[in-house]
């Protein structure tokens, strides 16, 4: 798992987050791809990782927050 | 009467002998169409527990006054018969053009009995209908025989629902496929078909659907072509253009997303997998089925290292979860090519990819050796294993025959304790939705009349947002209940919304659609002419509900069919399902207030001799066995 594909995922998180922390699972894949170039199935893999290690967590079904 | 031809076609394969019947208007007012039909003719003409791949059973398929009308939704029909996998009332609904076509030539139902001794198909064109010589199609992908059909009857335009080799090698969970690639999927329809020798069933018509109010039928349509024209997102902001299958990594993240046979959770993979990626690598175009906006139906195409053919569509999110993350499998090439089986053989794509599933946990818990494989290293993950075994299942070759009869038949033929790994409700294995996470699905899924099924269900998990609450106040829910509840308010909303299903199943008309409660009021309406109201259409599902409840005692099975396979009542290995599970006590008594919502005992399951007679079906009662009557009501 690419480590740079981690910190983007969290870096989008805290950048796009609304107010309350959260953000659409779909924005996050959006703006990876745009701003990073990151295909989303790698950042698919990144996202799953990011919550078995306890730094992202699910919200409201279709949104991640940092955990 | 609007909205129906008035005619039922009865076509005996045994004497080859066909009639029409031409019903009253109350008969189509009360049991409606698709699954009422079903329920009408299993009650009535199926003797008590007859073997389902015997002459004896019947072979219905089943339009509602909205099949054709050209509005969004209505180019379904259900098919029915007793199931080979449950034993008891089987109904499942395709896509496409037949059922629309099929009401064109002229029939709002087609009821088959007995069993032909040469395969056969049916041609029905403009009113008429006759048996033709199917040898020659026997034993042939359903591209072929379509295309063979076609020529034979001199029309490019003819639309077919036919089987393939699995249903005529009666695979227990053989589907019926409509026009190649929209399939009535579930409870075995196909195999029943097989057994009757009728390899197709092929329709054209040139007339029209006449309807009461015309201008509002044009409206409504209108409705829906505009607000799918404006490509709206739909839940988590996804396009509504990407068919199913466009929330994987949400499913992963909540646990929903069935993993190595519901076993194992975070599947580490999801969009490897998702409707985005398809769309993004193997997609060549979307489709939609007849007069539908929605185009949800996804066609793929493949080169190496499997070649899948377009003209057999692609796969939906059962498809994806099934053949994918229940078995491990992350490679979309592969599932592809397993749909791809599955469509020219005619099978269940979730029964397929669960019995697999079952199948490679029994292996790798050393119930199943590389010998009986036939040395094919059956592992979760190995996706060319998988591959493999949905053409040894479609051909009944080696350890497929066993698999060609589900997990629940296959499991008690292994033994050595492999019945904890079939995951099925009454035979019929589960859909790719997670009952540890939707609580009020899994009692849905416990108390279906056709086994577990996630359409005529409810998705507590759609309840998140305010405004899927604000929709079911005008059914007098008025309170938001959570996701993981399952009390009294959870289990009535689960009633009132299986009502809604059924009458989707016996209307016919997509669920997939997004119609509010008050537009199918009006769709019913405008096509039928009838003054009626939600609460006659709501009783509607109810009384059919409540037949297909009957049909089932009538043919054995009990309150103790009404439950989850013992996976669910154990967490899932990982992820946000790793302390979940469900409760057989709390399930048990969500059971109990179903039952008495229903009106049903709560020791026998049996209804109430008043909710029958309330549901103006008071002859369902006849077909009660007695020793479960608990008439005291």
């Amino acid at each position: 798992m690419s480590e740079e594909v981690k910190s983007a995922v969290l870096s989008v998180i805290d950048k796009f987050c609304d107010d309350s922390g959260k953000i659409l699972i779909e924005d996050v894949y959006r703006i990876l791809k745009k701003e990073y170039g990151i295909d989303r199935v790698s950042a698919g893999k990144a996202i799953v990782k990011l919550y078995e290690e306890g730094k992202v967590a699910p919200s409201e079904y279709y949104y991640v927050r940092r955990a | 009467m609007y909205g129906y031809s008035g005619r039922i076609l009865h076509v005996n394969l045994s004497d080859g002998k066909i009639r029409v019947e031409t019903p009253d208007e109350r008969f189509y007012r009360r049991y409606l169409g698709g699954w009422g039909f079903i329920a009408y003719y299993l009650l009535k003409e199926l003797k008590p527990k007859v073997d389902p791949l015997s002459p004896e059973n019947k072979l219905i398929i089943a339009l509602g006054p909205v099949t054709g009308v050209p509005i969004a939704g209505s180019g379904r029909n259900a098919i029915g018969a007793k199931s080979p996998l449950t034993e008891g009332f089987g109904a499942s609904e395709g896509g496409g053009f037949f059922g629309a076509e099929l009401k064109k030539a002229g029939f709002d139902c087609i009821v088959v009995e007995g069993k032909s001794e040469d395969p056969v198909y049916l041609w029905i064109h403009d009113g008429e209908a006759e048996l033709r010589d199917a040898k020659h199609l026997w034993g042939m992908h359903i591209a072929d025989s379509q295309q063979a059909i076609r020529e034979e009857v001199g029309d490019k335009l003819v639309r077919t629902a036919q089987i393939g080799p699995g249903g005529e090698k009666l695979v227990r969970y053989a589907c019926v496929i409509n026009d190649l690639k929209h399939s009535a999927g579930r409870v075995g329809i196909g195999a029943v078909m097989g057994s009757k020798k009728l390899k197709a069933i092929a329709v054209r018509g040139h007339g029209k659907v006449e309807v009461a109010d015309p201008e509002k039928v044009r409206s409504l349509a209108r409705y829906m072509s505009e607000r799918m024209a404006a490509k709206p997102k739909g839940a988590g902001g996804v396009d509504w253009g990407l068919g199913t299958g466009a929330w994987m990594t949400a499913h992963v993240l909540s646990g929903n997303l069935p993993t190595r046979n519901f076993r194992d959770g975070l599947f580490p993979n999801p969009e490897a997998i998702s409707a985005q990626t398809i769309r993004d690598t193997v997609r060549v175009r979307m489709e939609s089925c007849y007069a539908c906006p929605v185009r949800c139906k996804k066609v793929v195409k493949v080169e190496e290292p499997w070649s899948v053919d377009p003209i057999y569509g692609g796969p939906e999110y059962e498809t994806l979860a099934a053949l994918g993350s229940n078995c491990g499998v992350d490679d979309l090439k592969a599932i592809c090519k397993a749909n791809e089986l599955c469509q020219r053989y005619t099978l269940d794509t979730i029964s397929t990819g669960a019995t697999i599933a079952f199948a490679m946990e029994c292996y790798e818990n050393g119930l199943i050796t590389k010998e009986d494989t036939g040395g094919i290293e059956l592992t979760f993950g190995n996706a060319e294993a998988m591959v493999k075994l949905v053409e040894m299942i479609g051909e009944r070759k080696g350890i497929g025959d066993l698999l060609a009869e589900g997990t629940k038949r296959a499991a008690e033929k292994i033994g050595k304790g492999a019945e904890k790994y079939a995951v099925h409700v009454k035979g019929q294995e589960v859909p790719m939705h997670e009952p540890r996470l939707k609580r009020a699905l899994g009692l849905g899924y416990a108390v279906s009349p056709t086994g577990a099924d996630h359409v005529h269900n409810i998705h507590d998990t759609s309840f998140i947002s305010p405004s899927a609450w604000e929709g079911v106040k005008a059914l007098g829910i008025l309170d938001p209940v959570p996701v993981e509840d399952l009390g009294p308010d959870k289990v009535r909303l689960l009633i009132y919304q299986t009502y809604w299903a059924v009458l989707d199943n016996s209307l016919v008309i997509c669920s997939g659609v997004p119609w509010s409660y008050d537009q199918k009021l009006e769709i019913v309406k405008a096509v039928t002419g009838w003054n009626t109201t939600t609460w006659e259409l709501m009783k509607i599902g109810e009384r059919i509900l409540n037949m297909a409840r009957v049909f089932n005692l009538r043919e054995g099975l009990t309150v103790d069919d009404d439950w989850l396979p013992d996976r669910f009542f154990h967490p899932q290995t990982a992820g946000p399902l790793s302390n979940v599970a469900v409760e057989p006590e709390k399930l048990q008594e969500a059971k109990r207030t179903y039952y008495r919502m229903m009106c049903w005992d709560e020791s026998t399951g049996v209804p109430s001799r008043g909710k029958l007679e309330e549901l103006g079906i008071s002859w369902v009662a006849e077909h009660i066995p007695s020793r479960r009557s608990s008439f005291s009501a």
